[in-house]
């Protein structure tokens, strides 16, 4: 009497279906054709190079991918990157203690999320909207701070070894992406709050009306995405030893995309973060490929951009595929 | 048929997953005939209106304009052939002005291919003029009254020289002297020779304009006679007739105390002071006719449309207004209408659905217990017999009946005090309804205070304790169950 509607499956729309494979398939395939070009690509050196330029984009990408499965985007890491960096330099200097200006440079983070959260859910304003002007709020701002560059008048240690130190072989700044990237991974997908991002980003009323508090949650994703995003701009102010206002242009752009890249869609409800590490790390290794293999630089922006329509291509391509299984 | 005859529909059916929304249904419209439509919710008029519409495709039948066999394939080939539908939700561009509105889908041109303003809006002053509404053609339709509106979308018919207008509801939203300048509107057409087919449930406006009335009852053809051979209590009981089969043999449960204590209930959108009170273990069912405001007291008791009068409590505690997080602490639960937008989270698994309100419960420090949760979801998979694969499988592969399965599952999953289900057999097959009639009863059985909003009659007296109906957002009459009959709720339903 009642159908299940279940359908087989051919292997290849289980494997559209199968985001991540799709992705993996993706990587090695560019890998490859990197490496004929240049078998420097395969060195020790240079993978480690790679991860370690990758892990801001991925560290900002764990509250990006968190933000995007509850439905909303925040376009004003990339301000707000160079505005912790300047303060969390400036604080440093004047406190000559980089935990302070590391606590500093976090709460700042915080506050932004805080506002950009409250901005969502009580003015009601569109997140795109809402972090758009947060971008531009922020960007002024970090002039109106200061409107050089903050020089390294401190030259401590720990500063220095939190973007270029190494604990072993390993650079520090992928140990702490890692670190939080294990963490990350269990709570959204074992924890109660993980659970209700999806709900809250697949269907926001039936989330309320499971109980489940959506403005606090939402803010709270807000919140825990600048702080990533803040961490990201510590570690850019300790590798470039000096806090610039103008950097972490196009920051935001670069995570979003690799997170889209990833599979998590701007709809709500659904990513993972294996998808945003392979889609971050796609696009950085392309950007690695321009270098080694000596072409225009300016490819980088013009490939990630390509790179950004087809994974969206390919996206709708699965939804079409998948909503086909439904209605047959 | 006389030549008079300008559309006839013959055997029409059509059928939707689980249900058949029309079955062999015959109607025919003469020139300047007012043509009453009536029936229940479900009865089918909708279904009928947008086959005439384009909307959707007979399965079944034919279909005569003017004596000539025809086929509407879409919205603009009903609207060339001469059928204009003015729908509840009227569909005038408010961005443009009421003569760019009434000619939208054919502006005069000059010679040249430019817009002929002048004639457009000399006609369309002229054409308003005959059904009674003076204004200016240049205002913009945003600024004008839905009672205006309506008259610019029966100037769009005429504009078109339409033969047949269709009428859903018309006065739905309207004043009563607004009513009155839509039927003056009316006769207009009426001497035009335009037939109306004014579809409605307002039993006491069917015989003031309409020369026949037609009824459809669970979509089934029924009667159509002239208004003087008939009177309010035929037409009445042409709607209802029916035999209720005992499809769910209802427990006599044993009545605790009030659980659900609802004051005074007020709301922006539609409600005006609905009260009730509900005990452990009673079952109380909400009918009303489409906007009765049936939704809107679900949603305002659970806390999700915000309340601006009134208040609500359970076990004489009062529950926090626009909090459902509250609503579900203080041992509620609802079951919305609208199973996909309101109530699925479409990419999630079975079980995960199922969890959502009670994920406190297998979890330490945050961390969900996967093992326990997967065991309390099979747990009501065998219980309830929900047809699925798997707990893994995603929810928008399941039918209609299973999803709302699940969804119940949901609450019986929790320690439950009090559960609101609104309407909640829609659009699933025969054979789920009756199982989830019996879990209604169960529930009462085990002391739950249960309120039903329903539109369905059958359910309606077969699940109930005690019935309240509601018309307009206020509560237009109760009845206990055995007192309670199909006519005195439906007279109740459709009182002004």
């Amino acid at each position: 009497m009642t159908k299940t509607g279940i359908q087989k499956q051919s292997l290849g729309t289980k494997l559209i279906l199968f985001n991540e494979v799709m992705l993996v398939v993706i990587l090695v395939v560019i890998a490859v054709i990197i490496s004929i070009g240049s078998p420097k690509f395969y060195s020790a050196t240079n993978l480690l190079n790679i991860l370690r330029d990758s892990s801001m984009a991925i560290i900002a990408g764990i509250g990006m991918t968190m933000l995007l499965i509850t439905g909303e985007v925040d376009l004003s890491i990339g301000s707000l990157v160079a505005f912790v960096g300047v303060v969390t330099m400036d604080v440093t200097n004047k406190t000559g203690n980089f935990f302070l200006g590391f606590l500093a440079g976090i709460g700042l983070g915080a506050g932004v999320g805080l506002v950009n959260g409250l901005v969502r859910t009580k003015l009601k304003v569109n997140s795109l909207i809402g972090t758009i002007a947060m971008m531009m709020i922020l960007r002024g701002g970090v002039y109106l701070y200061n409107q050089a560059a903050i020089q390294n008048y401190h030259q401590l240690d720990s500063f220095f070894y939190f973007g270029n130190g190494f604990l072993g072989p390993i650079p520090f700044p992928i140990i702490v992406m890692v670190i939080l990237y294990v963490i990350f991974l269990f709570i959204i997908n074992r924890s109660v709050l993980g659970r209700q991002l999806y709900a809250t980003g697949g269907n926001e009323i039936a989330a309320k009306i499971s109980g489940i508090k959506v403005d606090s949650l939402k803010i709270l994703t807000f919140m825990l995405n600048s702080i990533f995003a803040a961490i990201a701009g510590i570690i850019l102010v300790t590798r470039m030893n000096s806090g610039q206002p103008n950097s972490g242009t196009g920051f935001e752009l670069t995570v979003i995309a690799g997170v889209i890249l990833g599979g998590t869609s701007l709809g709500g409800g659904e990513g993972t973060l294996v998808g945003t590490l392979i889609g971050v790390l796609i696009l950085r290794i392309i950007n690695n490929g321009i270098i080694i293999l000596r072409m225009n630089q300016d490819w980088q922006v013009v490939i990630s951009g390509i790179v950004i329509i087809l994974a969206v291509f390919i996206d709708n391509k699965r939804k079409a595929a998948r909503a086909r299984i439904i209605t047959t | 048929m006389s030549d008079t005859t300008v559309l006839e529909v013959k055997n029409i059916s059509k059928e939707f997953p689980g249900v058949k929304a029309l079955d062999n249904i015959h109607l025919s419209l003469r020139k300047g005939e007012v043509h009453a439509l009536c029936g229940e919710n479900g009865a089918g008029k909708s279904t009928l209106i947008k086959i005439l519409a384009g909307t959707y495709r007979r399965d079944e039948g034919e279909i005569l304009f003017e004596g000539k066999p025809v086929v509407i394939r879409s919205a603009h080939e009903s609207l060339t052939m001469g059928i204009k539908v003015v729908y509840q939700e009227l569909s005038l561009i408010p961005g443009l002005t009421v003569a760019e509105n009434v000619f939208l889908e054919s502006f005069p041109l000059k010679k040249n291919k430019s817009i002929d303003w002048q004639t457009m809006n000399a006609r369309t002053t002229e054409i308003l003029k005959t059904i009674g509404l003076d204004i200016n053609p240049r205002s913009l339709v945003s600024r004008l009254t839905i009672s205006q509106q309506q008259m610019v979308e029966i100037g769009r018919a005429l504009s078109h020289e339409a033969k047949v207008v269709i009428m859903d509801e018309p006065t739905s939203a309207l004043s009563p002297k607004e009513i009155d300048a839509l039927f003056h509107a009316i006769r207009q057409l009426k001497k035009m020779g335009i037939a109306v087919l004014y579809v409605t449930h307002k039993l006491e406006e069917v015989f003031e304009i309409c020369d026949k009335v037609s009824v459809f009852r669970d979509g089934k053809f029924i009667s159509t006679n002239t208004i003087g051979d008939t009177s309010t209590d035929q037409v009445v009981t042409d709607m209802v007739g029916r035999e209720i089969k005992t499809l769910f043999p209802k427990t006599n449960t044993k009545k605790g105390e009030v659980i659900l204590k609802v004051t005074d209930l007020t709301t922006e959108k539609k409600l005006q002071g609905v009260s009730l009170e509900l005990r452990a273990g009673e079952v109380i069912g909400v009918f009303g006719l489409l906007g009765a405001g049936r939704t809107e007291l679900a949603k305002a008791i659970f806390g999700l449309d915000p309340l601006t009068g009134g208040e609500v409590s359970v076990s004489g505690e009062k529950v926090k207004p626009n909090s459902t997080a509250h609503a579900t602490r203080a041992g509620m639960g609802l079951l919305t209408e609208d199973r996909k937008e309101e109530g699925l989270v479409l990419q999630m698994s079975v079980a995960q659905n199922m969890t959502l309100p009670s994920l406190a419960d297998f979890s330490r420090f945050g961390i969900i217990n996967r093992g326990d949760e997967a065991k309390r979801s099979q747990e009501f998979v065998d219980k309830i017999s929900i047809k699925t694969p798997s707990l893994k499988q995603k929810i928008m592969y399941l039918s209609g009946g299973n999803q709302q399965k699940v969804l119940l599952a949901r609450w019986l999953m929790k320690t439950l005090k009090v559960i609101i289900l609104d309407e909640p057999t829609r659009g699933i097959d025969v054979g789920a309804k009756a199982e989830i009639h019996k879990l209604i009863d169960d529930l009462a059985t085990e002391g739950v205070a249960v309120l039903v909003m329903t539109s369905e009659m059958p359910e309606l007296l077969g699940v109930s304790d005690h019935i309240i109906v509601m018309n307009d957002g206020k509560v237009t009459g109760e009845f206990q169950r055995n007192e309670a009959t199909q006519e005195k709720i439906l007279e109740a339903a459709i009182k002004q």
